[in-house]
């Protein structure tokens, strides 16, 4: 492996166990990083508000995720459209923290994803199964969320895709090697990549759950399916109290084993966000597999 | 002999791998009343600002205190590092228990992470992984610096205590495991 491959791998370690929060200005930044988040997505409007009020949703303004940046130590991520390699160049000559080729963007190649070995600035990209994770690994991407399915506050998909990987993984560990020549086939990956993966029995790299986590227990659910940590995007500053709501989803990711604790994270924390409970667009199924 | 890895957020399980591989036992720490029991103490990699929100809850900080009277081995890597310093970017750090001063990602974001030559007193280097890594600035008189890196102090024990503004877990533990909880050190 790649010197840089190896330290953005080793970055994404540092976030296990973490929670991830969608902010959107500075002020909700400082909410963010004072309840305890491990990092910050910076955007422009949360997945909510991308599926509420359509249009292409691009990558933020520069200067928006600068003043992010000034106002926490926390590390900055922020999102780029699928392909758009020039908004990526645009986000590591700025120095964000980690890059987020997102499927809530409007996707900008429905052929290609960026080839992200190519940089130095690590990324996060979502996969609904196995085989989309390791295409993203072996493009490069130093950790992996679930894409769930953002802005909804609904965690189906989210459990959906975790359940998916999860079962996949099982079923490689008690495939042969030509059983798994054959998977690595139809990924599309390198077989070496599915070796590994069946040895250390979980994705090479570290793995989030993303996309519909609304309340504690929404993430406590995904820790006890098996991911490393959650993002969090509407799911905070679209509920009545976000700082309270914010502080607790952090307490239930850290204590996702302790029924007790996750009791008292869940108490009293008003309003969640509203969400969609049928979904009519799937903004998972956006871009290239 | 059990060694507690504190857990509420960050690189644990790198830790566990290398612990359990050389025969110790290991325990997640999230409790004060977990620690019954260990033998030595890792704060691990991660990000400070996480872990301090639990760290300094007062029921936790009772029992470390009286966890660290049995006068066992604790160490503290990169956030564990800043957990531990009793003075961090200029300001008291009220549940730091080591005398040095240290400065938080003053190498830069993560663009600036990188592996960087260490060299330990005895002569030997290592590569080390520096990820969006602390500078000690400043040692008080029972801090003995163990290794520098670009003349940074990067290693350093007081009495039981270790401080590492690396990542030896990354690697193969650059021997350090060995150093921090089996050898028994005299303040020479």
């Amino acid at each position: 492996m790649e010197k840089r491959e190896e330290i953005n791998r080793n970055f994404a370690e540092m976030f296990k166990g973490g929670v991830i929060m969608d902010v959107t200005n500075p002020e909700e930044a400082r909410i963010a990083e004072g309840a305890g988040a491990c990092a910050v997505m910076a955007l422009e409007r949360v997945p909510a508000e991308i599926r509420a009020e359509g249009g292409v949703a691009r990558m933020s303004d520069p200067f928006m995720i600068e003043e992010i940046m000034k106002a926490v130590t926390i590390p900055v991520m922020a999102k780029v459209r699928i392909g758009h390699f020039a908004e990526a160049l645009i986000l590591e000559e700025l120095g964000v923290d980690f890059i987020d080729e997102s499927e809530v963007l409007t996707p900008a190649d429905d052929c290609f994803h960026i080839q992200k070995n190519d940089f130095r600035v690590p990324f996060v990209c979502g996969a609904r199964d196995l085989g989309e994770a390791l295409r993203r690994i072996q493009e490069g991407a130093a950790m992996i969320r679930t894409k769930g399915e953002a802005g909804t506050g609904n965690i189906v998909e989210a459990v959906r895709h975790t359940r998916a990987v999860v079962s996949e993984i099982l079923h490689l560990q008690g495939a042969d090697a030509g059983e798994r020549l054959k998977k690595a086939r139809e990924y599309g990956v390198s077989l070496e990549l599915v070796d590994q993966t069946a040895e250390v029995k979980r994705l090479p790299v570290v793995n989030f759950a993303a996309g519909g986590i609304a309340t504690p227990a929404d993430a406590a659910l995904m820790m006890l399916l098996g991911c490393d940590g959650v993002f969090v995007g509407s799911g905070i500053f679209k509920s009545e109290e976000p700082a309270r709501r914010a502080e607790a989803i952090v307490k239930a990711v850290v204590y996702y084993q302790d029924a007790a604790e996750l009791l008292k994270a869940s108490r009293n924390l008003g309003i969640p966000m509203k969400g969609i409970g049928t979904i009519a667009e799937m903004i998972s199924a956006r871009g290239n597999p | 002999m059990i060694i507690g890895i504190v857990a509420f957020q960050g690189a644990c399980r790198e830790h566990e791998t290398l612990l359990l591989k050389r025969g110790w036992s290991v325990r997640r720490i999230l409790k004060g009343e977990d620690l019954e029991g260990t033998k030595g103490l890792i704060f691990p990699g991660g990000e400070s600002t996480v872990m301090k929100r639990f760290f300094e809850e007062e029921g936790f900080q009772k029992a470390f205190r009286r966890w660290r009277d049995k006068g066992h081995p604790f160490w503290g890597i990169c956030a564990g590092a800043v957990l531990l310093s009793q003075k961090v970017d200029g300001r008291i750090n009220p549940c730091g228990v080591i005398d040095v001063s240290l400065e938080r990602n003053a190498y830069g974001r993560h663009r600036e992470s990188d592996s960087r030559k260490i060299a330990f007193n005895d002569g030997t280097t290592v590569e080390g992984i520096f990820i969006r890594a602390p500078r000690i600035t400043e040692t008080g008189a029972s801090v003995h610096i163990e290794a520098r890196s670009e003349g940074d102090p990067v290693v350093l024990r007081d009495g039981k205590a270790w401080l590492t503004t690396w990542h030896p877990e990354l690697r193969d533990g650059a021997g350090l495991y060995e150093k921090v909880f089996l050898q028994s050190h005299g303040d020479s």
